[in-house]
């Protein structure tokens, strides 16, 4: 087995709703290799949406531990935690979260802004993310002038600019139509094996969830069963 | 744009005020006076002899000395007001070198019996020029004819500075002397020019000292306070003003503090994703924060622009305003104020922003 990226071990996460507490993740584990390209899929409440959060370093678990590269994040603080989200995550958001008042390329630029890097190489690092998702010719579109796809596109570049091992993808076609979505997965695809980016993505969509090298269930805080696609049998399942 | 419009509203209103609740701040500062008014001591009605000034003139400290006298009457059809003044020709034009008159007008002024000079605003404003008769119908002082006063235009006057009332109208004051009515030897008031370094503070309670217990006793104090004192007299001015501004930014405040955090309403999923892709708590609070001063600088620039135009041309139709403009210690206190408005208007947006969850943000359709 490759290099295990993250490691989530006995993790518990439970939410108060009134005077309820909810445990919505039950002692979870789960090992993503380095590479891995994951769907999670699963009913609404399974606690999938949570997962992700917990990986991605934007919540932390109650009890557990979630490894990622070796370091267990969930002890960090949350100046640390900040930093090291800038540094190793990328996110795609199903509502693709672009800031409307700013260019595609300022919008990709955004993360680069917390590096030392100077303006012109912002800007043409912000220009080679647009090039990799196909938006070259957009760069001073503003998110309104561009179709949704296309914002998702430009959401995927401000997560690669700076060159995260990790993308988290929270539904990102949930608000795509087929083609467009289609599209959106094959470039997840190449990412993953063109870039080697470790993918960890959360779906409804069985045809998205193809797109990934495996594919995990959950249901009710649990782990269900795990399948694993050889590489190029996703794509090909996708494709048919 | 309603903001804005309002800010700069505000800060019109700041800058036309604060001028004013500066000098009276400054009232009873002695700091970098150079002249004094020497008045009588129970009532601006009342009048000082002019042996007054010739006794004054030997005190310690007093470098020179000139009077005036409050003249009245009626210009033309008697709704025109402007202030009018019998001066001594010679020293109280030294004393005023602020007052600008050509040499040649000067002497005429000392050589003419009947003679008169006008601040350019009155000049331009009703047409007069040198060589012009003026009657003037007397309310307080009579001639000794009964007539109507007459005194011939020979010289129009400017300004080095912002203190000198364009508007004013100097007689000759020997001429007023010998030709009134009644009150021959009376004075309004008492010019003193300082030796320079004096304490005012020190020589206007020796001359009041010196007339202590006489018949025409004195109350001295600067030109500044001595204006001020007259505007008081409609009441507690400076307190009004404060008042005024207090409401006025209080409401700015408030508005301001409702529309920055309506946006930012708007916009907590986008505070959201920059936390996510790594922003720091204090650089969103640092974002909001530079987004708010930048809309109330948007509001006050412009206001503060028209406020210093405004009282830049009202000073030349208001001889009340003259002395009163936009100085440092005024901008100094509108930048307070910028600061102030800023930091009240981002408080609860900073508040918000440090206990955003980025989860339960990101969340919400």
């Amino acid at each position: 087995m490759a290099e295990v990226l993250v490691d989530v071990q006995h993790v518990v996460k439970r939410y108060r709703r009134g005077a309820h507490v909810v445990n919505v993740l039950n002692e979870l584990n789960v090992q993503i290799p380095r590479q891995d390209f994951v769907a999670f899929m699963g009913p609404s409440g399974s606690g999938k949406s949570t997962l992700l959060n917990l990986i991605g370093g934007l919540d932390r678990p109650d009890q557990g531990h979630v490894i990622i590269n070796g370091q267990d994040i969930a002890g960090f603080p949350d100046r640390e935690l900040t930093s090291w989200r800038a540094a190793y995550v990328g996110f795609v958001f199903q509502a693709y979260n672009l800031m409307p008042a700013l260019s595609a390329e300022q919008n990709v630029a955004l993360p680069l802004l917390l590096t030392r890097l100077g303006a012109s190489e912002i800007r043409q690092r912000a220009q080679t993310a647009l090039e990799v998702v196909g938006l070259a010719d957009r760069s001073s579109h503003r998110p309104a002038e561009l179709s949704g796809g296309q914002e998702q596109r430009v959401a995927i570049a401000r997560a690669l600019v700076s060159d995260p091992q990790l993308l988290i993808c929270d539904e990102p076609t949930g608000g795509l139509d087929r083609t467009t979505a289609d599209d959106m997965l094959s470039l997840l695809h190449l990412l993953n094996r063109d870039l080697a980016k470790t993918i960890v993505m959360v779906t409804h969509d069985p045809k998205a969830a193809s797109y990934a090298g495996r594919v995990l269930h959950m249901d009710k805080g649990l782990l269900l069963e795990q399948g694993r696609l050889e590489p190029g049998q996703a794509r090909n399942g996708a494709s048919q | 744009m309603l903001t804005t419009l309002s800010l700069a509203s505000a800060f019109l209103l700041i800058g036309l005020l604060a001028p004013i609740l500066l000098l009276f701040e400054s009232r009873g500062d002695t700091t970098g006076i150079e002249r004094l008014i020497v008045q009588p001591r129970h009532s601006i009605t009342d009048f000082l002899p002019i042996n007054h000034a010739v006794a004054i003139q030997g005190l310690p400290g007093v470098r020179a000395v000139s009077h005036q006298t409050w003249f009245g009457g009626t210009f033309r059809d008697g709704t025109h007001s402007f202030a009018r003044w019998a001066v001594p020709t010679d020293s109280y034009f030294a004393l005023h070198p602020e007052i600008v008159l050509s040499s040649e007008a000067r002497l005429a002024f000392s050589t003419t019996r009947t003679a008169a000079v006008v601040g350019r605003t009155t000049a331009e404003r009703f047409g007069l020029k040198v060589g012009d008769r003026i009657a003037i119908v007397p309310d307080i002082w009579s001639n000794k004819e009964g007539d109507a006063w007459e005194f011939d235009l020979v010289g129009v006057f400017g300004a080095s500075d912002n203190r000198v009332d364009l508007t004013a109208l100097y007689l000759n004051h020997a001429y007023f002397d010998e030709y009134r009515a009644w009150g021959t030897g009376l004075v309004s008031y008492i010019n003193v020019g300082l030796e320079p370094g004096r304490s005012a503070g020190n020589v206007s309670t020796g001359i009041d000292a010196h007339f202590a217990n006489s018949a025409d006793e004195t109350n001295t104090s600067s030109e500044r306070d001595f204006a001020l004192g007259f505007a008081q007299q409609l009441g507690h001015i400076g307190l009004m003003i404060s008042v005024i501004l207090g409401a006025v930014l209080f409401t700015i405040a408030l508005v301001t503090a409702n529309t920055v955090a309506h946006g930012m309403r708007e916009r907590m999923a986008e505070f959201a994703v920059l936390r996510a892709i790594g922003f720091r708590c204090q650089t969103t609070q640092l974002l909001v924060t530079g987004e708010a001063l930048a809309l109330v600088l948007l509001g006050a620039t412009p206001g503060l622009v028209i406020s210093v135009i405004l009282l830049e041309l009202g000073r030349k139709f208001v001889p009340q305003l003259a002395g009163i403009s936009t100085g440092l210690d005024t901008l100094a206190a509108s930048a307070v104020l910028v600061l102030v408005i800023t930091l009240l208007t981002v408080l609860q947006p900073a508040l918000r922003l440090g206990r955003l969850q980025i989860v339960d943000e990101l969340r919400k359709p």
